[in-house]
């Protein structure tokens, strides 16, 4: 209790010192101006009293000018106050004259001197008799160095202060000892100590030693950048000048196009790698070995001559007929070769109008074929993250950073587009939605498909990513919806804001195109316990094919239902999953080639060897699978429907792009957009059966079971057709089933 | 402007958010703590947490009563359907197809009229798809008088249809799958399995619908197919428990399917190129290099006498376990024996005269002799057993369970079956077609059926769920006297011939698959061949009543 009045006390006093702290600065600057304003002031009444032959009283006003000042160093005073203090000394002292009061003018004259000893009397209007006066004075209390400093010019400082000499090198020195220093870009500094006697001139010659050295290039052409150990140190220039010319001669380049010597000054001793870049030409590099000169002399170099690097771009897509703009310069359809464009780093985007872009920047090797085979990419728009606070109001976050590094380094399967414009339309169709439909917003309907085609539409867009966090969420939640341009149901993710590899993971997902083909063998293994049947009457163990496909690679071979699978290459087996990793070590050969793979089979006949070469079988993707994005599948499967180079292409890419509608339950438009109008050839693995199939199922889940039967009962009669991928179930049977289980 | 768009965007983002928010006050996740304080809570609210609160202190009849007010004073609640939800589960726990078969009818009343009324008033809240699912589970209880599989079949279809996106749809479709597998309908329950797979790949159900997908499969005529989605279960589910299953389902399928069907065609009275079977000699044997002494120490370790073959004298009936350990019936032992994978006496149950034995779930054994039904060394049949006629059965015979727990007897002297369910209480009894037909044995298989042989008129009867399904003719197979049958779990039948003591299997339709000719120092070993059991991988097993080994062929 009887520390709360004197607490109280302790912090009114750190209040009044932390106020009054800053108001004590501003005073003393307050201050100074005010002194200076005074002294001005001062000053001008003083010359005009002068002018007015009003000297005792020039002298009075002049004292206000001088006594303050009168014990301060020249290093205490701004630049304005010492000369106006030396003027005043100056008029006074003249003042003092014309009153008759000589020595009173000798001590304001000497004063001057003393802090000014090069102070320039005015010679031309001053009566010779102040002159010879002030001369005098200045013979009692300063004498004159003259300097010269090879090379010029330099920075002199006499006892820590800078001077400036006047053109002849003349410089006043109060008499006594005084350090005299100088210093000069690229030499060593020079300090010498000097007696200066009054009325007295002396003189000194100084040298400097070079401590760096200037290298002189030349290029052909003009205009190349230099950069020295990676640092740019200037762009070289035309015309050539007659040394050049000179050069040329010896070195043989056409002069015309020379640039005139460019000195590079203070280049440091010691090896040096010069690049020269300028676009178009082929960049080169040198290494310069710098020896220091005592002269420094410019190190001339031999002239630099770049060679022009241009090339041809070759470009093919899938599909062809896209528009290739390089730089933003439309140059016309794929196939195509642009030709003479210049080397390095170029800007190229492949488009096609309805089917998809390609873009990025891309490395052009001068002096050859650049060839660019590329896929056109469904278009990625990021809308951005928004974060809900506490109050429920929605501001854009900064909780993306993650996503917005990663998505940086580039994304490989998608073009990633954050146009500030579409995103601004985004925006403005949202505000309008509140506005109009305010019912919707309350009951927090999703986002209206309108509002997407919008934003998708000026960002030229085929998905569109939005995020959102909530301001005081304890779990650190971060949703993210990523739209399509083809339906309104969003893939949602949640993901944690403090969890980077969620982000990465998140990514990786999003920029992973669903695969289109799988290696395929066309036989189906299952594992047993070891049964009756083995050599000499011993169990059999081993890997059994339950399935071979007709007309498939293992069918080829000669593989059959009922054989056991001993090794595969020099592995032997013991299970189906042996076999499948096996299989994939095998296939897994560099260069690309396709292996053939040898198995040992074995059947009651014996063993013997099947050499299988497989093939490549399209996949259907799953209905549902927790790590496919759907929409990001969907406009993958558009495009490739779009891009397909075959019947057979496009076929795999409308069935999946069926499965992936149906993923959603939009069953119409899986049917309308994808199974009515995929077509695969008959035969074995991923076939027609498998789209009769599809397109039974997809009937049945729209409630159309006479659809539903007639398709069944035409897929179950395709043979040797599969779901999923060319070794899965089969598509007939699967059909039979339904057929039965819709009696 | 700002604001507007903060407005708008909080709006719109509402979407995405995992709980979607309507127009009512949305419920709190059960038991989740409440954020307001409870003076401030609505009261429906409040009597809701406070019946949430008795459960959670185990006061179940507070919890009870509470939640009942709740539901009748606020019906318009949101919290009106988790609360009759919350008062019928308490009745009725059940939460899964296994657990099903214990309730009383009493329960079954009260948790099927409150489960009934959600579903209907309550059919747009999350607990209807899950009260219809429950509603399945009753329906499949023995005890549940309105029950019947149709009755289960139609509640998981209604709540697989009608709410294909709620968190119940994976029950809703496994026990679609289950209903139409007990109805002998494989390929409407693949199809369920399928859905269940497709839509809800990450469901725990997964592993074990895979898995009920290949059984399905299997029962279809295409063997390749069933395997290869068995096989399937092994790949994505190594480590569950039906990873072996499949293997052993897969194994009975190549070894009963796949290879007598690539088999060249045989000669007329021969064997076929290669024999499906051989005798397994170290089935049973003692370990070699034993010398005689140590022999017969562990017979008598082993419960045998000094002077007879280890473990057990002779045996009247065997069946395969849950576990696949062969477990035998021997009156003159007199226990009931249960060996182990390598033939070996593992267990001994004491029994005054065990005649017949039938596997139940886990190590159970239902033993039937000496006028009663034993379970394990319980006796589980009491003094008030009643057969059909309201007396006692006059003779316990052969006997099997089924997959719901239903014991099937046969009364050999009354020449019925009858089938009693948990509860003792009888729900069916079934006597053969014809007057001169004659019910000799029963079997059960991994599938749940139940078989009956009649020897005489040499018929098959299969029963799922107490009835009748399916009459298999065994005319073309030319038994001369069938004394005993087992199943596998593709349905097929394995017949001793008493006379010959061969083995003749057939398919489901009846039609041979192959011939066990049993070698006749085989028999000479058995004696008097008793009985025959087929293990989940199709390893058949034959007992003798004279016999000290039990016979196995590989």
């Amino acid at each position: 209790m009887s520390r709360g009045p004197r607490a109280r006390a302790g912090w009114v006093v750190l209040l009044a010192v932390a106020l009054a702290v800053p108001r004590a600065v501003c005073q003393e600057e307050e201050d100074l101006t005010a002194g200076l304003k005074a002294m001005r002031a001062a000053f001008t009444r003083a010359r005009e009293k002068i002018d007015n032959l009003e000297f005792a009283s020039a002298v009075r006003e002049l004292g206000t000018v001088i006594d303050p000042r009168r014990n301060a160093r020249g290093a205490d005073l701004s630049g304005e106050e010492r000369e106006l203090l030396c003027s005043a000394y100056d008029l006074r002292g003249r003042s003092h004259f014309n009153l008759g009061n000589q020595k009173a003018a000798e001590a304001d004259f000497e004063a001057l001197l003393r802090l000014e000893p090069g102070y320039p009397i005015d010679r031309q209007t001053l009566s010779p008799k102040v002159v010879d006066l002030f001369d005098r004075v200045r013979g009692r209390v300063a004498g004159f160095l003259v300097i010269h400093v090879d090379p010029p010019p330099a920075r002199l400082s006499v006892d820590g202060d800078p001077v400036e000499p006047d053109e002849k090198g003349r410089l006043a020195l109060l008499a006594g000892r005084r350090v005299l220093r100088v210093e000069s870009d690229g030499y060593d500094p020079q300090e010498e100590v000097l007696t200066i006697v009054a009325g007295m001139e002396v003189s000194r010659t100084l040298r400097l030693r070079a401590n760096r050295r200037t290298l002189q290039f030349v290029t052909v052409p003009a205009d190349v950048t230099i950069l020295l150990d990676g640092t740019p140190v200037g762009t070289t220039r035309g015309p050539a000048t007659p040394e050049v010319e000179a050069m040329a001669r010896q070195f043989g380049f056409d002069p015309r196009s020379a640039a005139a010597p460019f000195l590079a000054p203070l280049v440091a001793a010691g090896d040096h790698r010069v690049t020269f870049e300028r676009e178009c030409f082929q960049s080169q590099t040198v290494s310069v070995k710098v020896a220091l000169d005592p002269e420094n002399t410019p190190l001339r170099l031999s002239p630099v001559v770049l060679r022009e690097a241009r090339t041809d771009l070759r470009v093919t897509s899938t599909p062809d007929g896209a528009e290739v703009l390089v730089g933003g310069e439309r140059k016309g359809a794929t196939p195509l070769t642009v030709p003479g464009l210049c080397g390095g780093e170029r800007e190229v985007t492949v488009t096609k109008a309805e089917v998809g872009v390609w873009n990025d920047r891309i490395r052009l090797a001068p002096g050859q074929v650049n060839t660019l085979d590329v896929r056109l990419r469904p278009t990625l728009l990021y809308a951005g993250t928004f974060r809900l606070d506490e109050w429920g109001r929605a501001v854009w976050s900064d909780e993306d950073k993650a996503l917005l590094e990663e998505m940086a380094k580039g994304l490989k399967t998608l073009n990633l587009v954050r146009s500030p414009e579409a995103l601004e339309a985004f925006r403005s169709a949202v505000i309008k939605w509140m506005i109009t439909e305010p019912d919707e917003v309350r009951a927090g309907a999703i986002l209206p498909p309108a509002i997407l085609e919008e934003a998708a539409s000026k960002a030229r867009a085929d998905l569109v990513l939005a995020g959102l966090t909530l301001g005081n969420d304890a779990e650190k939640a971060w949703t993210l919806a990523l739209y399509s341009v083809l339906h309104p149901s969003p893939d949602v993710v949640v993901l944690r804001t403090d969890r980077p590899e969620g982000v990465r993971d998140f990514l990786r997902r999003l920029d992973t195109a669903p695969a289109e083909s799988a290696p395929w063998l066309g036989m189906g293994l299952v594992d047993t316990l070891a049964e009756p049947g083995g050599p000499g009457g011993g169990a059999a163990s081993g890997p059994i094919v339950a399935r071979v496909l007709p007309g498939s690679p293992a069918a080829k071979a000669g593989v059959k239902a009922g054989d056991r699978v001993r090794a595969v290459g020099s592995r032997t087996v013991e299970s189906a999953r042996d076999v499948q990793q096996a299989v994939s070590l095998e296939m897994a050969r560099p260069a690309g080639l396709k292996a053939t793979i040898v198995l040992a089979v074995e059947d009651a006949a014996g063993q013997r060897t099947a050499r299988v070469a497989p093939g490549d079988s399209p996949v259907v993707v799953p209905l549902i699978d927790a790590t496919l994005l759907y929409n990001r599948a969907l406009a993958e499967f558009r495009l490739r429907s779009k891009a397909a180079r075959d019947e057979a292409e496009r076929g795999a890419a409308l069935l999946n792009l069926g499965v992936a509608f149906m993923h959603f339950r939009a069953y119409d438009r899986a049917q309308a957009e994808g199974f009515s109008r995929a077509s695969l050839p008959q035969g074995p693995g991923i076939s027609e059966g498998t789209v009769l199939y599809y397109r039974g199922l997809c009937a049945l889940r729209r409630g159309d079971p006479a659809a539903s039967r007639e398709a069944f009962l035409a897929a179950s009669s395709a043979a040797g057709s599969t779901l999923e991928s060319g070794d899965g179930p089969s598509a007939a049977a699967a059909a039979a089933r339904m057929l039965q289980a819709l009696e | 402007m700002r604001r507007r768009l903060a407005a708008a965007l909080a709006a719109l983002f509402m979407a995405v958010r995992p709980a979607a928010s309507g127009t009512q006050p949305a419920p709190p996740p059960e038991g989740a703590p409440q954020a307001q304080p409870a003076d401030e809570r609505p009261l429906d609210a409040r009597t809701y947490a406070q019946g949430i609160e008795a459960i959670r202190q185990g006061k179940r009849d507070e919890a009870s009563r509470i939640l009942k007010r709740m539901y009748h004073v606020f019906p318009d609640s949101p919290y009106a359907p988790q609360a009759v939800f919350k008062v019928a589960e308490m009745i009725y726990p059940v939460g899964a197809l296994d657990q099903v078969g214990s309730a009383s009818p009493a329960a079954i009343k009260e948790a099927a009229d409150l489960l009934a009324m959600l579903s209907q008033r309550y059919r747009s809240s999350r607990e209807a798809p899950r009260a219809l699912v429950k509603l399945g589970y009753l329906a499949l209880e023995p005890a549940n008088p309105a029950g019947g599989l149709d009755e289960a079949c139609a509640r998981f279809a209604s709540a697989a249809q009608v709410y294909p996106d709620s968190d119940a749809a994976d029950d809703a479709y496994f026990g679609s799958g289950m209903c139409e597998s007990l109805r002998a309908r494989p390929a409407r329950a693949a199809d369920f399995y399928a859905r269940l797979l497709d839509e809800n790949p990450t469901s725990p159900l997964a592993a074990e619908a895979l898995y009920r997908f290949g059984l399905a499969l299997s029962h279809l005529g295409d063997p390749a197919e069933a395997m290869l989605a068995l096989q399937q279960v092994r790949a994505r589910h190594p480590d569950s428990r039906f990873a072996p299953r499949a293997l052993d389902r897969i194994t009975l399928l190549h070894r009963l399917r796949l290879a007598p069907s690539l088999a060249s065609p045989s000669p007329p009275g021969s064997q076929g190129a290669a024999p499906l079977y051989r005798v397994d000699e170290d089935y049973g044997a003692v370990p070699r290099g034993r010398a005689p002494a140590a022999r017969a120490r562990t017979a008598r370790a082993e419960g045998g006498g000094a002077d007879q073959a280890p473990g057990f004298s002779g045996a009247t009936d065997i069946v395969i376990d849950a576990q696949g350990l062969a477990v035998l019936a021997s009156p003159r032992s007199p226990a009931v024996v249960r060996l182990d994978a390598r033939g070996r006496v593992q267990e001994r149950i004491a029994h005054p005269g065990p005649e017949y034995v039938a596997a139940g779930e886990g190590l159970a054994v239902y033993i039937s002799g000496r006028g009663q039904i034993a379970l394990n060394a319980r006796n589980w049949s009491g003094a008030d057993l009643r057969g059909a006629d309201g007396r006692p059965p006059r003779e316990f015979g052969p006997i099997a369970v089924d997959a719901a727990g239903r014991v099937h007897l046969l009364d050999t002297r009354d020449n019925a079956l009858l089938v009693f369910d948990r509860s003792r209480r009888l729900i069916r009894a079934l006597r053969p077609g014809t007057r001169e037909g004659r019910f000799v044995d029963l079997a059960s298989s991994e599938d749940g059926g139940v078989y009956v042989l009649e020897g005489r008129t040499q018929v098959v009867l299969e029963l799922h769920q107490g009835r009748e399904t399916r009459r298999v003719s065994l005319a073309g197979l030319g038994l001369a006297e069938p004394i005993a049958l087992a199943v596998d779990g593709l349905g097929d039948l394995f017949l001793l011939d008493g006379k010959t003591g061969w083995v003749h299997v057939a398919d489901p339709a009846g039609r041979r698959i192959t011939l066990i000719r049993t070698p006749k120092e085989v028999l000479s070993r058995l004696g008097d061949v008793s009985s025959i059991a087929v293990d989940a991988v199709g390893r058949v097993y034959l007992c003798g009543r004279k016999g000290s080994r039990v016979v196995r062929f590989l």
